[in-house]
């Protein structure tokens, strides 16, 4: 008896240490390889990193060949499908995916995680608008009160994007209160790639972007003018872009997997994208001198430019194609073929790919405030503004000083003709500026009919869009959604007739 | 005390014996009926008493015995014979194996033995003789068509490609649905099969390291009941592979075998010679069309700026492919004695392929060696050292891969005899890829594997009816890749470098532990009623790490080491899981007819949290042998009849580190070829994870029913399997998508359910047999059909794999894995809208286009013997099971296609002619009348965005395997030094049939090993072997 009491006792003893030890044995489930808090300043980094990115990626690809600024190139790939307007629910997954999973759960995150460092707070709460304005004036309806909850909420409520819009303002005035705070534990520097975390010059995108958003309301907002004439006083002349030093984009260099997305897609995907017929006879019309920044010439070295036309061969590559503009300086010589167009996008010539992705510029500014003065008797005069404009995206593009006059000087140079026909050569040059940004011209021509396109006779409707389907991820996984009816649903300020 | 008594009565006995009879001394070789070889180990007894005997390594006996007895002689496998002992001293016996093995003992999982007549559910087993067959150099491929339940799919013809095998269908959704592999009790790694879409090159499933040649036999556990002791791994299944071991009293023996075989690319497409490059009739020498004008010898400025006078080659696309071969050498040694037996042999497999700078190299060493060092306490070890070394070529949906646009370059394009390279290494080619010889030339690929599989184990009888087993084990592999992208290559090759080249090198270390204690306790409660009962435990400790560096933008040419590149990005991982499983098997049998088998199982993971980490599931399987409980059936027409039926649940544990939201290494990527990778310009950076954690994961899992019989008639010359199952997968665990506007993208979830029903049969017979001839033939036939019955709330689809569009993807109340991608317009009455100008419209709004699950799989297999001759051949036939081919689709489009060119393209005057006109309706409702070109008709029809017509019946009907060989009979071989001598020839994929697919053979997938099936992207083709074997034994 004594025996199978010792057995007992010994056993449970044993079981007892077997027990913990396996316990130790099966605590195995935390990643010895990744992290789960992250400092700030390298999500920061990572959320900056991917505005940049993001301009230069699906959603310039789709608003660009929509807008005629770029043509699909080759039977079948997308991006000649997406010039059709097939721009079906699932193209968009990847883009809705790092908008919302990436680049705003990051910036959530940094808004979340910065108490005492109200620098950080303030810089992620003005990309997260910027970011959202993206998302509105392509989708429209999409959810804010409740995005970015998880794993609180998965299935987020979609917002009326009319009540959005005034959330993004109040989003970017409080960005500007956080930037205005004495001190910050932690201030961010160049880990920021976009400003190298320059506060004065974050103020003045915030307010810059502002003056977007509201613009942006001109047809819908009968209060427009006032809303406006409001904002530019009371920021006043040195609260905005003052030049181009001031521009929002992000520096991109020349380092493997380091380069601009939109020079990364011309190496990766081949005689796919080239300009377009509609921007490049509108810069030929007016002879205008950024085409050579912008474009490559053909016949190569004739000093012409051709872009390609709805209709032309899918093969064909007898075209003028994008440039140090968009693609960083010239490494090599160009390789061409008899007829004159360059083989390939890869072959030559070759770019650093170090350009900047461009997002809203110190031109787009004067064109804005162009406008305002025009139709809403904001500060002016617009003369002034517009030629401010032309004056700040050409010698960004490269174009000398000289032939920015003399540009200046010929009729394109002046604001002539009725309030339209004024509007109508701010939005066209605005066009042609905003050349390379993501959304803006397409926003644009949605308020103003401007510039006056023709929509593609091949394509698989017979209007432009008005705003993309949902993306078929979100569709999918979230029950408050119901796919749109078709591209033609408006964004709530898009009221044109 | 009861033992000793007993042997003392039987020594009484025994004496009494010889004290009543008149003794007589007899003796006699013991040989098999079907290769004239001596046996050695058959029991000798005198029936009725305990008089016996063993023969010899030399198969001979002798024996004192009373006169007039009768003497039984037996083996395991072979009938039970018995003669009168007369006059005569010397008895040679020939046995005859046994058609049927009633007393057949099959491995179960676990290694454990069971005869399996008391089997409650279907396993099979494929012995050596039918694995080896065809020559294959991946053990997988073997398989195809042998076995009723499992389904086999290479994912290429390239060397070193993976295979899928899927067992009984799918029981979970983004999970492995690969089956359990174990060797010699020990389960191994088969991962790594997948393969990337968009860059890289065709992975293998790590069970190619394996060498067929030291397969003794595989066993396939089907469903569930079969593998449930195997727990959380084996849900889908278990592959269990016996090594050939020596046998006691076996003498010592030296095998040699040598197979050597060519491989030929098994279907090329069938190619238009007679139109060039060009588009709307016109010649242009960069578009990668053949719309051009007819080729009449008419002159045209090439893509080099020469004129050249136009012509056809119409081997261009052939000529990329050479024969391949496929060379086997092996050499076994064998020592044995009575208390322990000893085999060692070394393997050596070399494959080129059918395209340069494809090979495999392999060489398999092994020892398996049993020492028994008392009556009581015997010693095993089988260990396995395997080195692998590999070479490949690109594959995928990019620019480096050869095919990527390579199997329709057009007709006049003179591959080979145009420069494919400058002087400086630079490629030359007239379109925006890598011209297919120079990317075969430069962007390699190349893996070494060192792996060591091995256990050793202690087998100890503690008492007659108690065995006390231990194994302890391990796979240990290290796997050095290299990849290399040469400066200029255009796709996304190894690296994604863009044109200035890279370099990708990978060191991986895998570990895995296993431990296993088996306590096996066998009696007999009553005379009619007995029990096996074993509990046991099995810890699994599996280790894996990982590092690499990708350096880009290279300087030297062809230099290949990470010095050569400018910039680097360095990555590396690590995990770890642990496993303890305890379990018990009991089998109750009533009077050797009716069996009772029951499991219980519980396993405690460390991939779920605390909470639930600890799980149980039983299975209850039990086997009627009706033919023994009711012995007047058996006559003549029903020889034999059993009936199973069984139930079991296996629970699976969650992915790893899934209980947590991780940050990652920030990046961008967009699925087009633009990527940023941290650190960015020397900034580090950290992205909070797309994949949100859940701490409340809980195992998830599979239920089965399964009733089936055993029957045989005609005195076993017609056997008939039947088992029907049904199986229900519940809890499944997946990454669940989640509305991304929530800031995640994913969460892994406890959601799903899938259903599987299956059927399958199997119908073996002699239809002939004589003295000399014999026929065999067994038919499979595998009907089996997952239902997805439930994703997650709200989640109206999975893609399981492919692209935005097409992909393949789970929607609730469709069969797994179906094909999505872009349809044509249809009006309300399904036909088709064509635009104005006659041509299709694109539908904005994906559907499904196709289901990849067969209907049904069939295997024929024959065994024809005559005299010495074997001929063995297996055909193997799917039925249905749509697949996705980006090729022909593309080979239509170009104008390359035979098809295109089915009618002159242009009329005498040179105008294209109008011969098609799309079936359906305008715009306006009114029928199409409108004829369109033939450049119209294919180019907009296969269009590349158009998903739908892309879509084929994958059906087959091959030729898998065929075998002829010849066994010298001894007579021949007595004055040689071989014991035994086979000869022959072989083949695999001899001859195909696709009733459905033009130009290609359907067996291919670009997501390799995968859930997703059926998908083809510019995918390499299938192969072909043929070649001569000889076997010696010395």
């Amino acid at each position: 008896m004594k025996k199978i009491k010792y057995i007992a006792v010994g056993l449970l003893a044993s079981s007892m240490v077997l027990s913990t030890s396996c316990e130790k044995f099966l605590d195995q489930n935390k990643d010895p390889d990744r992290i789960l808090v992250a400092p700030i300043a390298q999500v920061l980094t990572s959320a900056t990193v991917n505005v940049g990115f993001t301009g230069g990626s699906d959603i310039h690809r789709f608003t660009s060949l929509i807008m005629q600024q770029n043509a699909g190139r080759q039977a079948g790939v997308q991006t000649s499908s997406f010039e059709t307007y097939l721009i079906q629910p699932t193209d968009q997954g990847n883009l809705w995916s790092s908008l919302h999973a990436g680049t705003l759960a990051d910036l959530e995150f940094i808004i979340q995680n910065s108490a005492g460092s109200p620098w950080y707070t303030g810089i992620a709460r003005i990309l997260k608008a910027y970011t959202y304005s993206l998302i509105v004036d392509t989708w429209g309806d999409v959810p804010f009160d409740e995005g970015l909850q998880s794993p609180n909420n998965f299935a987020p409520k979609v917002d009326d994007d009319a009540t959005i819009y005034p959330k993004l303002i109040a989003l970017l005035d409080q960005g500007i209160a956080d930037l205005n705070q004495a001190s910050s534990v932690l201030v961010p520097a160049a880990n920021e790639t976009i400003y190298q975390g320059n506060r004065v010059r974050y103020r003045k995108f915030a307010n810059t972007l502002k003056l977007r958003l509201l613009l942006q309301q001109s047809e819908s907002n009968p209060g427009v003018a006032a809303a406006l004439n409001a904002h530019i006083n009371a920021v006043g002349p040195t609260g905005f872009f003052e030049s181009n030093a001031d521009n929002f984009q992000m520096a991109f260099v020349n380092a493997a997997n380091a380069r601009n997305p939109i020079h990364s897609f011309e190496v990766a995907r081949l005689n796919q994208f080239f300009p377009h017929k509609t921007l490049v006879d509108l810069m030929n019309s007016t002879t205008d001198p950024r085409r050579p920044f912008y474009f490559t010439d053909f016949p190569f070295g004739s000093g012409m430019y051709k872009g390609v036309n709805f209709g032309a061969t899918p093969t064909d590559i007898n075209f003028s194609r994008m440039h140090t503009y968009i693609r960083g300086a010239q490494l090599t010589a160009a390789v061409t073929n008899a007829a004159g167009g360059i083989v390939s996008s890869v072959t030559g010539p070759t770019y650093t790919g170090a350009a900047p992705q461009r997002m809203l510029t110190f031109a787009e500014y004067n064109f804005m405030r162009a406008e305002a003065a025009l139709r809403f008797g904001a500060p002016g005069p617009a003369q002034t503004f517009y030629a401010a404009g032309i004056t700040a995206s050409m010698s960004d593009a490269g174009v000398t000083s000289g032939n920015i006059t003399a540009y200046l000087a010929t009729p394109r140079g002046v604001l002539a003709g009725t309030q339209n026909d004024q509007l109508r050569m701010i939005i066209e040059e605005k066009y042609v500026a905003n050349y390379g940004v993501p959304v803006q011209p397409w926003s644009d021509w949605r308020r103003t009919g401007f510039p006056v396109l023709v929509p593609n006779p091949n394509g698989v409707v017979n209007f432009i869009p008005r705003s993309l389907f949902y993306p078929e991820n979100e569709v999918n996984s979230n029950p408050n959604f119901n796919q749109k009816s078709g591209m033609n649903v408006r964004v709530f300020w898009d009221t044109r007739p | 005390m009861k033992k000793i008594l007993l042997k003392t009565v039987a020594m009484l006995l025994f004496t009494m014996q010889i004290a009543m009879a008149q003794n007589v001394s007899v003796s006699g070789t013991v040989t098999s009926r079907d290769d004239g070889q001596p046996i050695p180990g058959v029991s000798v007894v005198v029936k009725g008493t305990t008089i016996g005997t063993q023969t010899d390594v030399s198969g001979r006996y002798s024996l004192s015995v009373p006169q007039g007895s009768t003497l039984v002689f037996s083996f395991i496998t072979f009938a039970v014979r018995e003669v009168v002992v007369g006059n005569q001293t010397t008895i040679n016996m020939v046995l005859v194996p046994e058609q049927r093995q009633l007393s057949e003992v099959v491995v179960t999982a676990l290694g454990i033995e069971k005869n399996k007549k008391d089997l409650g559910y279907g396993v099979t087993t494929i012995s050596s003789e039918e694995l080896i067959q065809g020559r294959t150099t991946n053990v997988v491929n073997a398989l195809a068509g042998k076995v009723a339940g499992v389904r086999i799919s290479s994912s290429n013809g390239m060397t070193g490609s993976g295979s899928s095998v899927f067992i009984r269908g799918f029981t979970t959704i983004t999970g492995s649905n690969q089956p359990l592999f174990v060797v010699d009790g020990i389960p191994i790694d088969n991962g790594g099969g997948a393969m990337a879409l968009q860059n890289g090159t065709s992975n293998s499933n790590r069970a190619i390291d394996i060498n067929q040649e030291d397969i003794e036999n595989v066993t396939v556990l089907k469903g569930p009941a079969a593998a449930a002791l195997y727990g959380s791994r084996a849900a889908n299944g278990a592959i269990i592979i016996t090594t050939k071991k020596g046998k006691r009293g076996e003498k010592s023996k030296i095998e040699f075998s040598n197979s050597t075989n060519i491989i030929q690319v098994n279907r090329f497409p069938d190619w238009q010679n007679e139109y060039s490059q060009g588009v709307n009739g016109a010649f242009n020498a960069n578009a990668n069309l053949s719309w051009g004008p007819k080729i009449t010898g008419q002159t045209v400025t090439n893509f080099l700026g020469q004129q050249e006078s136009l012509q056809a080659f119409p081997d261009n696309i052939r000529g990329l492919f050479k024969n391949g071969s496929n060379i086997q050498n092996n050499l076994v040694f064998n020592s044995s004695s009575d208390n322990a037996t000893y085999q060692f042999s070394y393997g050596n497999t070399r494959e080129t392929g059918v395209l340069e700078n494809n090979e495999l190299s392999r060489n398999n060493f092994r020892i398996n060696t049993s020492n028994k060092l008392s009556s009581k306490l015997l010693t095993t070890a089988s260990v396995q050292y395997v080195n692998l070394t590999g070479q490949k070529t690109q594959t995928g949906n990019q620019l480096s891969n050869p095919f990527f646009r390579g199997w329709f370059i057009p007709p006049n394009i003179d591959l080979q005899g145009l420069p494919f390279e400058d002087a400086a290494g630079n490629q030359i080619y007239f379109d925006g890829t890598d011209n297919p010889i120079w990317t075969i030339k430069n962007n390699l690929f190349d893996e070494e594997i060192n792996r060591i599989i091995g256990n050793v184990a202690l087998n100890y009888d503690a008492l007659p009816w108690l065995n006390i087993n231990y194994k302890i084990g391990g796979d240990f592999f290290s796997q050095v890749r290299k990849g290399f992208d040469q400066i200029g290559a255009r796709g996304g090759a190894n690296v994604t470098a863009g044109g200035a080249g890279g370099i990708i090198e990978s060191n991986a270390d895998s570990r895995d532990l296993y431990s296993y204690l088996n306590v096996t306790a066998k009696r007999n409660i009553t005379d009619d009623l007995s029990f096996t009962l074993t509990v046991g435990n099995e810890i699994a400790d599996r280790r894996f790490v990982f590092e690499q560096i990708i350096g880009r933008q290279l300087v030297v040419r062809s230099f290949r080491n990470i010095s050569n590149a400018v910039s680097f990005s360095p990555s590396n991982g690590s995990s770890r899981q642990t496993l303890i499983g305890v379990y018990g098997d009991l089998i109750l049998n009533y009077k050797g007819y009716l069996s009772l088998n029951l499991t219980g199982r519980n396993d405690f993971s460390s991939t779920l949290p605390q909470q639930s980490r600890s799980f149980f599931y039983p299975s209850v399987a039990t086997s009627f042998v009706l033919t023994e409980a009711v012995p007047s059936i058996k006559g003549k027409g029903l020889s034999y009849a059993k009936l199973i039926a069984n139930y079991a649940r296996v629970g699976k544990d969650a992915p790893l580190y899934a209980t947590d939201t991780y940050f990652g290494l920030a990046g961008s990527a967009d699925g087009f070829g633009p990527t940023i990778s941290f650190p960015f310009n020397g900034l580090p950076g950290f992205s909070l994870g797309n994949q949100a954690g859940n701490p409340g994961i809980e195992p998830e899992f599979t239920a089965s029913f399964e009733v089936g019989g055993e029957f045989s008639f005609l005195n076993d010359r017609l056997g008939l399997d039947v088992n029907l199952y049904k199986s229900n997968s519940t809890n499944i665990i997946f990454n669940v998508p989640v509305a991304p506007s929530s800031g995640s993208t994913s969460q892994v979830r406890n959601a799903g359910e899938l259903e599987t029903k299956g059927l399958e049969l199997l119908l073996k017979g002699t239809p002939f047999k004589t003295k000399n001839f014999a026929w065999n033939t067994a038919i499979n036939f595998t009907k089996s059909r997952t239902i997805v019955k439930k994703l997650a709330d709200g989640v109206p689809n999975i893609v399981l794999a492919g692209f935005v569009t097409p992909n393949i993807r789970l929607e609730p109340g469709k069969p797994y894995g179906i094909l999505f991608g872009t349809v044509f317009q249809r009006d309300a009455n399904g036909n088709q809208v064509l635009n104005a100008q006659g041509l299709p419209i694109l539908d904005p709004i994906t559907r499904q286009i196709g289901d990849t699950n067969p209907d049904w799989l069939m295997g024929i297999t024959n065994d024809i013997s005559y005299k010495g001759f074997n001929l063995s051949f297996l055909i193997d036939i799917r039925k249905g099971g749509d697949v996705f081919s980006r090729n022909i689709g593309d080979l239509r489009r170009s104008g390359r296609a035979i098809e295109t060119a089915e009618f002159e393209r242009f009329d005498a005057m040179g105008n294209p002619t109008r011969p098609y006109v799309i079936p359906g309706v305008n715009q306006m409702g009114q029928p199409n009348t409108v004829a369109i070109t033939a450049e119209e008709y294919w180019g907009r029809l296969f269009a590349f965005g158009t998903g739908e017509s892309y879509v084929f019946d994958g059906s087959w009907v091959r030729l898998r395997e065929a075998s002829l060989s010849y066994t010298v009979p001894k007579q021949f071989l007595d004055k040689t030094p071989f014991g035994r001598l086979d000869i022959g020839v072989n083949g695999r994929n001899l001859f195909s049939y696709f009733p459905n697919f033009p130009h290609f053979d359907p067996e291919t997938n670009a997501l390799g090993v995968s859930n997703g099936q059926g998908f083809e992207f510019n995918g390499l083709p299938q192969t072909r072997n043929y070649g001569f074997f000889i076997r010696a034994t010395f």
